[in-house]
């Protein structure tokens, strides 16, 4: 214990220089994924000619993602004597002025800062708010984000500094039953979707006895669009292996893995990194800080399946087996890999457990409400003005999210995609629901991982409903019936739908469909590929009945759907959408009103991205209307 | 330790480590599946047998879900007839059912016979499982009205490149019953999950054919299959079997019991008989029996060589015929050579009549000699001991086909943690598994047992060249270390031309560990043929000298000097291009009551299942009225039982003992047909059954 101590205190002294410089200038670049994809690795080159060409001393540091995506890439500057201030959205011109007029002439531009990490003081004298103020993060508790974006991941002094492993030495000086204890009072729920108390399976793999058991971090994060798990291992990797740490010590095993998808090669750079430095202070290996503990942690990659996400099918993965999920019982924490007790867990779950063991179960409880105790990481992506990776108290509205903290859509609100493929469309009526396992269950969604999809009036739900399904098709096991065949199902009859065949009996097709593959199902999967489209049959029951009866979409989205037309009364006839046609189907003189030939269009959507009057609508398809009459009458 | 549930309101006590649907079948509680199967673990994929459970919300499995004290199940409320009506049509809508809603089914049938040998099933009429399916079973026992999901032919393509099977996966539920025999029945894995989701396919690795994903071809992937989807080639048409008649396979010494299928007085085909705890069978009992008694050319009538051509004639001038020439033979110059596949009812005729009545002591069979090992009691021990070796020494096994059996057998004892080493110069599948594999050059097999001898009993070191000498002193050590050893001895190291240093140096081997051997010949009734005294050789044989050669069950020799009077008794006709004078038809094994000699010493019975073609006789009937006609007494046998009876009293000097094998005499005499390793009645299996020649490229007359 005592080495490590000495070691945190030496980070913390480094640190200190880092948050308060005294000479040397301290440049930040956001470079997670989020980043990188914004360009952040341009910047870096950027910032690094700049300090060459000014010969600028000044010390570098890549950081993980902050939270708000849609600001990146972002790049702080700590001055000596001041705080750390961000710049957002920074591409390589704009990080050289900064750069160059912050390092060389002293002048931080206040005016192209968004925010500052400093006292109340600072934004009086500049005018800068303080970066957790604004209005995206101030209603966000950040508590397993409490690093991200803030030290350097692949640094564990900046983690010691933090107060990282705190938690697991607590956990060596109590017995793993006070540790269970602890998270038993902080109602923690397995953040992976299902919400099981994670205590209880703590407890259970602590009973199996066995001769070795396994600890397993499911980051294998597959929903398309959600990215809570990456930022959290390409930010603070450490807070998720010390909670594994923490879960081998607790249990009894000797032997972790981490299990990652084989898309986030940026994460599993970091995660290699920082295992290597945990074996370096002692904190991996045998004997582990002269506890007698002995534990190591190997990271094994997936291979693109969605169901490998699923527990039992991730233990099969790890065994060399098809990853088809197993029946349960027996559950993992009694029987999981290779017939050993296995304590699995989402990686957020186990982010979460080092500060619950750091600062007791009963702070935990003190955020979020009863039964739901707590915060949770949400991606909040889609047609939402302020895009990122958010963490909030459970018990907060979807309206106060979307809203308040999204900043709230351009266009009409519609409608928002909870917890993933799997879950299920609210409408704006459901907005008020506070969000919780429970009532995302009963409004007929999940809670999931944690992705929020925002949609607006330009999304239709039909089509919505069409893409999940398709991805549960593709990605169900295909072992048992109900989800192999009803996914199959679902699938045809929405796209027999989307191109205009829809019948009413489809509707009782889906539903009937859908509760079977709900009852019988084998697993999560198939349980919950229905999600989206019940819950869009029970919200937004007039969407579907218009693509079946009326054969019109009105978001213009099912391209057989409707045809463009341009409205008189909006045009200003600029041209623009004549322009990007690129079949010729607009027609218009300049100042005059423009029209559309619906027979050669396309349906590109070139020209409705282009009018700023929006004055390009979709309407119901009459080229398309006497063939349906025709089959009508067949039929 | 017990607990008490209830099922349908039935309460009931049961044991503790139960699923519900063991304990529902242990009560005669009827819940429907159709991915569980008797042997296998349960797998869940079916989802038919969903029950309801008080207090939980979803509709678990009853075949996966263990019983609980207190539990109150229900097999067939409202909502659980629904799911799984539901599931039953979801099924249904991948598969093409038609047949099963059509209004007109019950009249169609006797329109459809040639409909229903079309290449693509449409509906259960032209299927080739129609009224042998478990979907078909379930829709009448659940009565499910007009589907309402919509249909989809799946469309993909049927697969025949293989021999023996044919695979149709539109018709395939995914039950993965085949995989999971495949898996953990004969540890094959050639069959697995393709492909997912919607795509989901049961197929080999990568789409080989099963030939190259290393099938055995054992059969058990297509007895399992609840539907059409898996069918035997040569049972497609055929329908459903009528009688079963259980009998051993004889065609190698393992004497494997099987399940012979008829219908229409007509071997349909062949099943391993679960009952008599035979549950996997090799490939040539599986597949090859059909083809083999139904030969077209099987003969059928007495037949004697004009000079020009053949004439049929009756038994009676046959046996005229056949006696004359035999009481006009000196015993000198008279030789019976019979077949080892011949029954031991067969045999002991033979034998006596060689004796008593032609006054001789030259019958033969044309099987090669294995020395002392097979015959004498203790010898040879039952493949069972496999699974309390802790060691086990193969040499020569074919494992990937003919001797699938013992494979699976091996597999089993590996799993148990026994340690395998493999003798054998081709590089067969079992090689890949086994711990050493030592390869020697093909002919040289005797040099590296010898070697092996030699380095455990530390009397020798070297061996320059051909095989790396740590892999030899390794199985060395595996030896020494071995607490149980077992030394199988395939039949071509058994019948190879210096088998009798090999054996002698196994032996040596087995005295020093103790160990048990298994010695498996390849004819199937060789130990019965050689307990009886019938052994290959014979002194001073030359084929100028005889008079008459009497060959029952076996080839003629392909010369033959002209004055040499040829009577020929076999199931099929003789080869094209060589002479015999009297063809006599006799009956084939699934023809005849009677018991072979397997190679533990452990004597089988077999059964008649059909009636003999034509006027095809026993041979011991022909026999015995040959010798009658001669005027001999004692062969007024009138059933088999008599002549078990027979066997039973006659005193010992009818177990001769095998007399040593002079090498020179056996390979330089050209009465010695030879017989390949894979035959019956003289006759390589490949020349009647065509998808043997897929396994066999090499080996046709």
């Amino acid at each position: 214990m005592n080495n490590l101590d000495a070691i945190r205190r030496q980070a913390l002294l480094n640190w200190d220089t880092l948050a308060q410089p005294k000479d040397t200038p301290v440049i930040y670049l956001g470079s997670a994924s989020c980043g990188r994809a914004a360009g952040a690795l341009n910047v870096y080159e950027a910032i690094q000619e700049t300090l060459d060409e000014y010969q600028l001393k000044a010390r570098v540091i890549q950081v993980g993602c902050i939270g708000p995506c849609y600001l990146e890439p972002l790049m702080d500057i700590t001055l000596p004597g001041s705080p750390r201030v961000s710049y957002a959205n920074v591409t390589p011109e704009k990080a050289r002025k900064i750069v160059v007029s912050s390092l060389v002439n002293g002048d931080i531009l206040p005016k192209l800062a968004a925010g500052h990490f400093g006292s109340e003081e600072f934004t009086a004298k500049t005018g800068i708010p303080r970066f957790f103020d604004l209005p995206m993060l101030k209603p966000q508790v950040r508590v397993i984000l409490k690093n991200c974006g803030l030290i350097d991941p692949e640094d564990i002094d900046h983690y010691l500094a933090q107060g990282g492993y705190t938690g697991f030495q607590k956990a060596l000086q109590a017995d793993p039953q006070s540790v269970i204890c602890e998270l038993k009072v902080s109602g923690l729920r397995g953040r992976g979707g299902a919400g099981f108390p994670a205590y209880k399976k703590w407890e259970l793999c602590l009973a199996a006895a066995a001769e070795m058991k396994y600890v397993v971090c499911n980051a294998d994060e597959g929903d398309p669009g959600a990215f809570m798990n990456r930022a959290l291992i390409e930010s603070d990797p450490h807070a998720v292996l010390e909670g594994m740490l923490i879960g081998g010590y607790t249990t009894g095993a000797s032997q972790g893995i981490i299990y990652v998808r084989a898309e986030y090669p940026l994460a599993v750079a970091r995660l290699k990194k920082a295992i290597q430095q945990m074996h370096a202070y002692g904190l991996l290996g045998e004997d582990i800080q002269g506890s007698g503990f002995n534990f190591d942690i190997q990271i094994r990659e997936g291979a693109g399946a969605f169901v490998c996400g699923e527990e039992t099918a991730l233990i099969a993965s790890l065994e060399g087996e098809r990853g088809m999920p197993r029946p349960r019982p027996p559950y993992p924490a009694d029987h999981g890999l290779n017939g050993f007790p296995t304590l699995i867990n989402n990686t957020e779950t186990f982010g979460t457990v080092p500060s619950i063991l750091r600062n007791g179960g009963k702070w935990f409880q003190q955020f979020g409400i009863p039964g739901n105790t707590g915060t949770k990481t949400f991606s909040l992506v889609g047609k939402v003005r302020n895009t990122g990776l958010i963490e909030v108290p459970l018990g907060m509205t979807l309206k106060q999210i979307v809203f308040d903290i999204g900043g709230g859509t351009q266009r009409p609100f519609k409608a928002i995609q909870t917890g993933g493929p799997l879950g299920g469309c609210l409408s704006a009526s459901q907005m008020d629901t506070a969000i919780t396992y429970e009532s995302m269950r009963d409004q007929g969604s999940i809670m999931g991982s944690g992705g929020l999809i925002v949609m607006d009036e330009s999304t239709c739900i039909v089509d919505m409903a069409r893409y999940f399904i398709g991805f549960a098709e593709k990605e169900s096991c295909g072992n048992c019936t109900p989800c192999r065949i009803g996914t199959r199902i679902l699938m045809d009859t929405l796209e027999k739908i989307v191109r205009g065949e829809g019948e009413a009996r489809d509707l009782d097709t889906m539903r009937r469909t859908a509760m079977t593959m709900t009852q019988a199902s084998l697993c999560g999967l198939g349980q919950a590929a229905s999600n989206p489209t019940s819950s869009g049959m029970r919200y937004f029951l007039a969407e579907f009945e218009a693509h079946i009866h009326d054969k019109y979409c009105q978001a213009a989205v099912c391209t057989d759907l409707f045809e463009y037309k341009i409205l008189a009364e909006k045009c200003s006839g600029c041209g623009l959408c004549v322009s990007v046609c690129s079949v010729n189907a607009i027609e218009g003189e300049r100042k005059k009103i423009h029209h559309l030939d619906g027979s050669r269009c396309i349906k590109c959507h070139s020209c409705v991205k282009v009018c700023a009057r929006h004055a390009i609508i979709g309407i119901p398809n009459s080229t398309r209307a006497a063939e349906w009459d025709f089959c009508e009458v067949l039929s | 330790m017990s607990v008490t549930i209830s099922i349908d309101q039935r309460p009931l006590t049961v044991d503790k480590g139960m699923t519900i649907l063991e304990a529902a079948r242990q009560n005669g509680i009827y819940i429907p599946t159709l991915c569980d199967y008797p042997g296998l673990a349960s797998h869940g994929s079916c989802r038919m047998c969903i029950v309801e459970i008080q207090g939980r919300h979803t509709t678990p499995t009853a075949c996966t879900t263990p019983v609980e004290e207190g539990m109150v199940v229900n097999t067939n409320s409202p909502k659980v007839k629904a799911l799984r009506a539901d599931v039953l049509q979801m099924l249904l809508s991948e598969h093409p059912s038609s047949c099963l809603f059509c209004p007109e089914k019950n009249h169609c049938d006797d329109c459809m016979v040639t409909l229903r040998k079309a290449c693509v099933t449409t509906g259960c009429r032209s299927c080739p499982k129609d009224e042998q399916c478990d979907l078909q079973d379930m829709v009448n026992r659940l009565g499910i009205p007009q589907g309402n999901f919509p249909v989809r032919y799946r469309m993909l393509p049927v697969e025949k490149n293989d021999p023996f099977i044919d695979r149709d996966n539109n018709l395939c539920i995914l039950c993965g019953r085949c995989i999971r025999i495949c898996e953990s029945l004969h540890f094959s894995n050639t069959l697995t999950y393709t492909q997912r989701g919607t795509y989901s396919l049961v197929g080999t690795a990568f789409n080989r054919t099963l030939l190259e994903a290393g099938c055995s071809f054992c059969g058990a992937c297509v007895e399992a299959c609840p539907t059409g989807a898996l069918t035997e080639k040569t049972r497609k048409w055929d329908g459903k079997p009528e009688k079963f008649t259980v009998s051993t396979c004889p065609l190698c010494s393992i004497g494997c019991q099987i399940n012979l299928l008829t219908k229409n007085d007509r071997v349909i085909g062949s099943l391993p008989d679960h009952r008599s705890k035979t549950n996997v069978l090799c490939v040539k009992g599986r597949f090859g029996i059909t083809e083999l008694v139904n030969h077209p050319t099987r003969l059928k009538q007495p037949q004697k060589f004009s000079g020009q051509h053949w004439i049929g004639i009756s038994w009676n001038v046959m046996i005229q015929i056949a006696a004359d020439k035999l009481t006009a033979c000196a015993p000198k110059k008279f030789e019976m050579v019979i077949s080892a596949n011949c029954s031991n009812e067969d045999l002991f005729v033979a034998d006596k009549f060689v004796r008593e009545v032609m006054k001789s002591d030259r019958i033969r069979s044309s099987a090669r000699n294995s020395g002392g090992i097979l015959g004498a009691p203790g010898k040879s021990f039952p493949l069972s001991i496999l699974q309390e070796a802790s060691t086990i020494l193969c040499l020569g096994l074919d494992g990937d086909y003919a001797h699938s059996v013992v494979e699976v057998e091996i597999h089993r004892a590996k799993d148990k943690g026994a340690k395998v080493i493999s003798i054998d110069p081709y590089a067969a599948r079992i090689n890949r598994f086994a711990d050493v594999w030592l390869q020697p050059i093909p002919g040289k097999e005797t040099d590296l047992v010898v070697t092996l001898a030699e380095i455990t009993q530390g009397t020798s070191t070297i061996y320059p060249g051909q095989i790396e000498m740590d892999r030899v002193s390794q199985a060395a050590r595996l030896l020494h270390k071995s607490n149980s050893t077992v030394i199988i001895i395939g039949p071509s190291f058994l019948s190879s031309p210096e088998n009798t240093q090999l054996i002698e140096t196994v032996e040596r081997l087995a005295n020093q560990f103790s160990a048990r051997i298994i010695a498996l010949p390849e004819q199937g009734n060789l130990v019965g043929s050689l307990l009886q005294g019938i052994s290959p050789h014979k002194d001073g044989s030359s084929a100028e000298n005889l008079d008459v050669l009497y060959l029952i069950g076996e080839a003629i020799p392909a010369s033959m000097p002209g004055q040499t009077a040829i009577l020929y008794q076999n199931i099929y006709p003789p080869a094209a291009d060589v002479k015999a004078d009297l063809i006599l038809p006799i009956t084939a094994f699934t023809e005849e009551q009677g018991t072979y000699t397997d190679y533990s010493g452990c004597v089988r019975e077999i059964h008649p299942a059909a009636p003999p073609p034509g006027e095809a006789l026993h041979s011991w009937e022909i026999l015995c009225r040959i010798a009658r006609k001669m005027g001999a007494r004692g062969f007024e046998y009138a059933r088999v039982e008599e002549i078990q009876a027979d066997m039973r009293t006659d005193p010992p000097p009818f177990v001769r003992p095998v007399p040593a094998v002079d090498r020179k005499q056996y390979q330089d005499n050209p009465l010695t047909p030879k017989a390949s390793e894979h035959s019956y009645m003289g006759f390589p299996l490949t020349r009647w059954v065509e998808g043997l020649r897929m396994l066999y490229p090499g080996e046709t007359e």
